[in-house]
């Protein structure tokens, strides 16, 4: 089971919900890919390559960010995808508001809510990507699910 | 335990605290449809999608780019600084060595006894030449910026493989 077999998934989605809109995360997609592979012509050992793989696929996203300025949300990320009409109606119960309440949220709060919870970095893995304390990290969830949470009432 | 710090305690990575807010939940409503809703927001941030074939045939071409790629120097900022002030310096050079040869072009009147015989300036081959040497020169500075672009990155990847990686 290679890299991306196994947490590819995961980056895509991280990248999806990070970028807002299918396009712009493909580039990020393919920008960690590249970056990846340059690192492993070295052959590292890593002790958790999900959380290296995610923190790259972060990176790359400020990096795309950087270069092109914010990007436009064209579509919920959770649209994309073969599911069966069952799926989505139960999903777009609660799924579609929790999903439109994580577009609301400030940026740096949504970077958070993101790695932590689609990407499943831990608090300190997420305060290490992001080069916050992880008091701050936690404060940011907290301030998150409060809100995400009266968006669901 | 106390409601406000349910949320707080839920995201504890401590097990315990989790148990001891859970436990909260179970007497208290409230707080029960906090830790409902809760669990579905993150029940539903943690879907993922399987992994799209457009998006593994993107992660294998990148895989082809990098491996073709020829292996890079080992550049530093402090070296790709260098290297930038030296293509200055050529600029310079190549501007100052310019500027005799087009004086005495102008103040040449054409062959006579007085003057060399036989040698002539061609302004206009003179001019392509230098400006061609100019572009390369503005080419060579672009890449070097570029070059410099990509060290950071690769830098920024190194690091984070540093944070991940037991050697």
């Amino acid at each position: 089971m290679t890299l991306v077999d196994e947490h590819g998934a995961a980056l895509l989605a991280l990248v999806r919900r990070l970028c807002g809109n299918p396009h712009d995360a493909d580039d990020v997609f393919q920008e960690t890919a590249v970056r990846v592979w340059r690192s492993m012509v070295s052959c590292p050992r890593l002790a958790n390559p999900r959380g290296w793989l995610l923190t790259i696929g972060y990176r790359a996203f400020l990096d795309s960010r950087s270069r092109r300025g914010q990007f436009e949300a064209l579509a919920d990320p959770s649209d994309r995808g073969e599911n069966s009409p069952a799926e989505l109606a139960a999903r777009a119960e609660v799924g579609g508001l929790v999903n439109a309440a994580v577009a609301e949220l400030p940026e740096t709060i949504r970077e958070v809510v993101v790695l932590h919870y689609t990407g499943g970095l831990t608090i300190k893995e997420t305060a290490e990507a992001m080069n916050l304390s992880e008091g701050t990290v936690k404060s940011r969830l907290n301030a998150a699910l409060l809100k995400l949470r009266s968006a669901l009432e | 335990m106390n409601c406000d710090d349910l949320i707080t305690a839920m995201e504890s990575d401590d097990a315990a605290e989790q148990q001891a807010a859970r436990s909260h939940a179970a007497t208290c409503p409230n707080c029960a449809a906090t830790l409902a809703a809760l669990d579905k927001i993150k029940a539903t941030l943690a879907v993922h999608e399987p992994l799209p074939s457009a998006a593994r045939a993107a992660w294998e071409r990148a895989s082809r780019v990098s491996v073709s790629e020829p292996a890079r120097r080992r550049w530093t900022p402090a070296l790709a600084a260098i290297a930038t002030l030296a293509a200055a310096c050529i600029v310079v050079f190549v501007f100052v060595v310019s500027q005799p040869r087009n004086s005495t072009f102008t103040q040449w009147k054409g062959p006579s006894s007085d003057s060399e015989p036989g040698v002539e300036f061609d302004s206009s081959s003179e001019l392509t030449r230098l400006t061609a040497a100019v572009e390369a020169l503005d080419g060579r500075l672009v890449a070097l910026a570029e070059n410099a672009e990509r060290l950071d990155v690769e830098r920024e990847v190194a690091q984070t493989l540093k944070q991940y990686s037991r050697w």
